[in-house]
């Protein structure tokens, strides 16, 4: 928290990435503030896992700095990128829960990992963590393979959430929810993102969530970004977007939340 | 790190003051619960948690105050909460637990816990090798129905993993067997040659190949390879639903996924049973020309009064039996994977732990069998 407030926590400047031939971004810039709920979308296959994926490291760019709370991935040390590895939870797609740990056991990796918080009081905040996430405490001793769809995201948010990040990345986090159960769980987000102060940047295709949770929009567009309010992507001429906010879905969400 | 955040206690007769600063974050955790967990918080009446000069609260400091909290109510007392920030009383607020729900299991004997763990291998142990044979029924009863209408039999298939289970492991097969047949002609010579006996290796090693050691090492080195190939394969398709999907599709998942790797196995097998029992002759051949002296006519002859066609078949005449056992196990455990990657790495070490037990059990009975034929 020494970086004031207006200064971007996650600074991307000039991207490039590449699959071979197939260029997926183009010099693309993006500025993530502090405290935001940022939604990316886009087509199939215009990288907005990429885009995830390389901010987290997991990718290397063919060009471009990424600057992630004021440091250049990099160009770190490993020592210094654990710790800004636990400054950041990631929420994938599947939920990517370790398959032969039980859920708690899953939430006490990063605590063995990254801190030296003592047994007990670990045991204590995994089970607040169960708990905050809107899990029964029985979970905790369950098997991945025992969980349902929306558990298991639940259960991997508990895990992305355990050291209290401040930014925290979900892919995808709505997708194979039913209606209630998304809604559900875009209200779990909103609230931990206000109790915990956290930075959310969140790969989505579901309309709803991006109108009831974020604070702006990323849209990946011919291999750019352009970033706004909804309601400043929606007055764009880009066909693109005019298909994708003023198809039936999206004008079905927007006059909801209107 | 530590230093960053504090907790002052005043106390005035039955009245607490606790005043909390700094950051309360899970870096500073370990020092504030040891610190909070040395707390007297005896004959406290009333308590007042002051947070007024916390900079940053994260769910770990948040957690350990409302554990003081609750402590201290626990004990009797009334506890007020001041200078807390709004959103840190929002985070306060949702540390209290939903519901109680008492997370304690009985108390039962480590005896009795021994007792119940065997007991529930062996019911369990019982219920797999029934399971098995109901597995077994179910092979056979699909089978009958594809022989009925050949046309039925997935060739291509059965010919790709004959390719897979047979031909692709002729190397490390024959290989194998080479340098088991020049181990067992030079132990042989060895022990052997004190009682001048030495042209006896040749009887040995004729025998111990065709009989036992060729047939058991190919079935084992299969079950390593194939077995658990087997099992790796269905189970993973059973991960993605794919079996599910084909029974949506109306296949019958035991006629396209058993029945041609099963075929397969039990045509493959034999065939490379023979194949090894060539190998593992060559190789003792190789062995007692080379370092025993024998001459090669002289191995041949030997080995020609050494071993008869009975010698030969009963080893042949394992192989099929064997490579069913095999291919059922590891079809039989593909098929019982549930759940993630994870199971499925269980039961192919399963699937290989049982199928090489079943082979060497069933080497056994056919032991007892042909010593009852006299053969």
């Amino acid at each position: 928290m020494t970086a004031a407030d207006d200064t971007p926590i996650i600074r991307v400047r000039g991207l490039i990435t590449r699959f071979g031939a197939n260029t997926i971004h183009d010099r693309l810039d993006l500025d993530i503030r502090r405290g935001e709920i940022l939604g990316i979308v886009g087509g199939s296959g215009t990288g907005k896992s990429v885009l995830l994926r390389t901010i987290l490291g997991l990718k290397h760019p063919e060009g471009g700095t990424i600057e992630v709370l004021g440091d250049r991935l990099d160009r770190l040390s490993p020592a210094a990128r654990r710790a800004i590895q636990r400054r950041w939870g990631v929420l994938f797609q599947n939920g990517a829960l370790f398959s032969s740990l039980t859920v708690a056991q899953n939430i006490r990796v990063p605590f063995r990992e990254h801190t030296h918080v003592p047994t007990k009081l670990a045991g204590d905040l995994i089970r607040l963590k169960i708990q905050l996430v809107g899990l029964d405490p029985e979970t905790g001793v369950k098997l991945p393979s025992e969980l349902s769809g929306g558990m298991k995201k639940r259960a991997a948010l508990a895990r992305a959430i355990a050291l209290d990040p401040e930014i925290l990345f979900l892919d995808e986090p709505t997708a194979g929810l039913d209606p209630i159960a998304a809604g559900d769980f875009d209200q779990l987000i909103l609230d931990l993102q206000r109790s915990l102060k956290l930075t959310v940047v969140m790969v989505t295709h579901d309309l709803d969530s991006l109108a009831t949770i974020t604070d702006r929009i990323a849209v990946l567009l011919d291999k750019r970004i352009m970033v706004g309010t909804m309601s400043e992507l929606m007055a764009l001429p880009h066909p693109w977007i005019r298909a994708y906010f003023h198809g039936p879905r999206g004008r079905a969400v927007v006059a909801h939340h209107r | 790190m530590a230093g960053e955040a504090w907790v002052r206690t005043s106390r005035d007769g039955a009245g607490l003051v606790l005043a909390a600063g700094g950051r309360w974050q899970l870096s500073t955790s370990p020092a504030l619960d040891a610190e909070l967990g040395r707390l007297d918080v005896a004959n406290v009446r009333q308590a007042r948690l002051d947070l007024s000069a916390i900079e940053t609260l994260d769910t770990a400091g948040a957690w350990l105050l409302y554990r003081t909290q609750r402590r201290l109510e626990q004990n009797g007392a009334t506890v007020e909460i001041t200078g807390a920030a709004p959103h840190n009383a929002a985070l306060l607020q949702r540390m209290a637990p939903r519901e109680r729900r008492s997370l304690l299991r009985p108390q039962v004997s480590p005896l009795r816990l021994i007792v119940e763990r065997v007991g529930a291998a062996a019911v369990t142990q019982a219920y797999e090798g029934r399971d098995l044979l109901n597995f077994f029924g179910l092979v056979c009863v699909t089978a009958a129905r594809v022989l009925v209408q050949p046309g039925r039999v997935r060739f291509t298939s059965v010919a790709a993993h004959i390719e897979q289970v047979g031909f692709n492991a002729m190397p490390i097969v024959g290989l194998l067997s080479f340098l088991i047949g020049i181990v067992l002609a030079y132990q042989g010579a060895d022990q052997l040659r004190a009682f001048g006996a030495e042209i006896y290796t040749i009887n040995l090693l004729g025998i111990s190949v065709l009989r036992e050691i060729g047939v058991l090492l190919t079935a084992i080195l299969i079950a390593g390879r194939s077995g658990s190939a087997f099992t790796a394969e269905i189970g993973t398709m059973k991960v993605n639903e794919e079996i599910d999907a084909m029974q949506t599709l109306g296949l019958d998942v035991t006629e396209v996924l058993v029945l041609p790797r099963l075929l397969a196995v039990i045509i493959a097998l034999p065939l490379l049973v023979f194949f090894a029992d060539m190998a593992a002759l060559a190789g003792g051949a190789l062995m007692s020309t080379m370092a025993l002296g024998f001459a090669l006519p002289q191995f041949v002859n030997q080995l020609h009064i050494a071993i008869h066609f009975s010698s030969y078949w009963t080893g042949l005449v394992k192989a099929p039996v064997f490579a069913m056992l095999i291919g059922l196990v590891g079809c039989y455990e593909g098929l019982k994977v549930e759940g993630g990657a994870e199971s499925v790495g269980r039961m192919t070490t399963k699937a290989v732990v049982v199928s090489i037990f079943l082979v060497i059990v069933a080497d056994a009975i056919f032991s007892i069998l042909f010593s009852w034929l006299h053969v």
